[in-house]
């Protein structure tokens, strides 16, 4: 069958369907509740998605993944809370003219918004992901071990504000990955003479364990009583076309930008946004309402955050390497239906790039039009105590972790990871690379040695011109954020003296 | 809640972003150093079918362990230097040190009860009843209304639809 039909005929069965609405739903109301991320949203989706089929699952993932882009604009606009970080620039200027008495102007220029920017960031999917990975085919082991260190490293980078944790983290992961069979000789390593050990650590409890558990003990940990009454009074609804109108450059470019910065690998909406909003500041005929409920920055920020997703799946389907944390909870998803993403995906499934696109067309036409109705009814669900929202997390962690495998001892793995998690992050180390290294790990050292195997590391640099790029690419996107740092304070210690 | 009660915890100040912490920092550094220590020395101890030398099944795990250890002794020396490192957390409250605690105390118990055989079917709906009132939520509505929705919830969705042995 052609592979468009076969893909699009798989999300035209009644359990797809019905998985799409379920994750289309869940998806907005992750996105209102500050606090609930999509990592932990998506994380937690997983476990009950295991057993159903590639497309099903994918329909209630990737629809989770899309819609909350547009359900965490609600609390940012209407309590001055961004509903995941991705909304943080939403804030800038939703808030202020959701109290001039604009709410409603501004949960419709915000959906209008992050439709443009994910169909804009649809645009690189469909016509960069192919050729990407095409040339990637040509990838050697040694070129693939280059290209997952350029992968770790730049979320390591990005992930912490301490370079020593971010690698400690990103080895962590690793380490967590080596338990088990040896991916080559399969002799067991760090099993302890125990057969249950040998098949390594559950990665749903692993990911449930760091991004749900840990994520809700933080949270009763920190939480503090000074609420903010949700504003009530929507106002006016739809923009007038002079207001489309302004908002129309802004948002291009906000947008074209969002979508570069949604192609590296680890840079999220959350950068994206504050990127966006400044460059709508940049070109704007009014920055001084900036920050003071100005339309163009509000457009500016939320096209650009929102326009980060075609990038991050992009990488994540042609490379294997995930664009963001949310990618990387799908990607072992993926890997256990036993879809490999990677160069050969667009080979040997073409049909389920064609699910996956079309599920995420789908999910931003529907997320779009529930968006723009009003929606008065979602001011009340900011009501909900959070202390509702923790036990509902907790008991469905422990549900859906158990669910995997039927096995009691799995959720006692999601508890110790969700403390080893709260741990982490406490003293500052950050959950996403150590995800990642457990999903990369092994097929870094897979790659690094059948590459060593094969010849000289020398050899290999001199010879491997692509390997050597990435190398270069991996250790300067490490020590970017330390030089461009040194970079500012010489700056600021100049200025002075200039004046 | 009193003001008292929800007063930040000591060790992590009381702003809107919890304060750097050196004596933390060096035991953090500390507990790294001893995973990388142990790591390396579980790596060596590897038993392998057939000795190859070179590039075995000891080698990557000998090689991350390595790092481990460098990265421990990077935040060591951080911390010993006084490196000031925003952590990006929020402060904790006392209060939410004893509800924390008794969570995780919580979810143990429902964890030890399941294991030999008590249904969770019981243990979930009497887990939130025993949370919510840790949480300080007394009214009928969180102690009896909310874990019977989440009850009837967990019976239809996970032991009727998804066949889930609960």
């Amino acid at each position: 069958m052609n592979p468009i039909l076969e893909g699009l005929s798989a999300l035209a069965e009644p359990t797809a369907i019905l998985c799409f609405l379920i994750g289309l739903g869940l998806g907005l109301l992750v996105g209102v509740f500050p606090g609930i991320t999509i990592s932990m949203a998506v994380a937690l989706a997983t476990s009950f998605t295991l057993t159903l089929e590639p497309a099903q699952g994918l329909a209630m993932l990737l629809a989770i993944y899309v819609s909350a882009q547009y359900g965490d604009r609600i609390p940012s606009i209407l309590v001055n809370t961004p509903g995941t970080p991705a909304a943080v620039a939403t804030t800038l200027d939703g808030y202020p003219m959701a109290r001039k008495g604009q709410a409603g102007l501004a949960l419709s220029i915000s959906a209008i918004a992050t439709t443009v920017g994910i169909l804009m960031s649809m645009l690189v999917l469909v016509f960069l992901a192919q050729p990407i990975a095409a040339f990637a085919l040509r990838f050697g082991p040694f070129e693939m071990f280059a290209l997952v260190c350029f992968g770790l490293t730049v979320i390591i980078s990005i992930a912490s504000n301490s370079l020593a944790k971010g690698i400690f983290a990103g080895l962590l992961g690793i380490a967590l990955a080596i338990m088990g069979l040896d991916p080559i000789t399969g002799d067991a390593r760090f099993a302890f003479g125990q057969a249950e050990l040998t098949g390594g650590f559950n990665f749903i409890a692993l990911i449930i364990g760091l991004f749900g558990i840990t994520e809700v003990l933080d949270q009763i940990l920190t939480h503090h009583e000074h609420k903010i009454r949700p504003i009530s009074s929507l106002g006016r609804w739809w923009p007038t076309k002079g207001e489309l109108k302004r908002v129309a450059r802004p948002m291009a470019q906000s947008g074209g930008l969002g979508v570069l910065i949604g192609v590296i690998p680890a840079a999220g909406g959350d950068i994206a946004g504050l990127v966006g909003w400044n460059r709508a500041k940049a070109i704007s005929k009014h920055p001084e309402e900036f920050g003071k409920g100005s339309i163009e920055g509000l457009a500016g920020s939320d096209t650009a955050s929102s326009s980060t997703l075609g990038g991050a799946v992009t990488t994540t389907l042609s490379l294997g390497i995930p664009g963001d944390s949310v990618m990387a909870i799908m990607l072992g998803s993926m890997i256990i239906w036993g879809i490999q993403p990677g160069p050969s995906l667009f080979e040997r499934r073409p049909d389920i790039i064609v699910t996956i696109v079309a599920i995420m067309l789908f999910a931003t036409i529907a997320s779009t039009i529930v968006s723009l109705l009003r929606t008065k009814g979602m001011t009340k669900l900011l009501d909900l105590q959070p202390q509702w929202i923790w036990g509902i997390i907790l008991v469905f962690c422990l549900v859906g972790t158990y669910a995997t495998t039927n096995n009691v001892l799995t959720a006692v793995q999601m508890l110790l990871f969700g403390l080893v998690g709260l741990l982490l992050r406490r003293v500052g180390i950050p959950a996403g690379p150590v995800v990642l290294g457990f999903l990369l790990g092994p097929l870094a050292e897979a790659n690094l040695r059948r590459a060593m195997l094969i010849g000289e590391p020398i050899e290999f640099l001199t010879n491997r011109p692509i390997a050597t790029v990435l190398l270069a690419l991996a250790i300067g996107s490490l020590f970017w954020p330390i030089i461009s740092k040194r970079l500012k304070n010489r700056a600021a210690r100049r200025a002075p003296t200039a004046v | 809640m009193t003001e008292s009660e929800d007063q930040p915890g000591v060790a992590d100040g009381g702003s809107g972003v919890a304060a750097t912490a050196p004596a933390m920092e060096k035991v953090a550094a500390g507990v790294v150093l001893g995973f990388g220590v142990l790591m390396l020395v579980g790596a060596r101890g590897i038993a392998l079918r057939n000795e190859t030398g070179g590039i075995d099944p000891r080698w990557w795990p000998t090689v991350i362990a390595v790092g481990i250890i460098a990265s421990g002794v990077w935040m060591l020396a951080n911390a010993l230097l006084g490196v000031s490192i925003d952590r990006e957390v929020d402060p904790s409250r006392r209060r939410g040190w004893t509800q924390m605690l008794a969570t995780v105390g919580g979810l143990a118990v429902v964890l030890v009860l399941w294991h030999f055989g008590v249904t969770f079917l019981l243990l979930g709906p009497l887990f939130l009843v025993a949370i919510n009132w840790i949480y300080g939520l007394r009214k009928w509505t969180s102690l009896l209304l909310f874990p019977a929705i989440i009850a009837t919830l967990l019976y239809l969705v996970f032991r009727l639809l998804l066949k889930v042995p609960l």
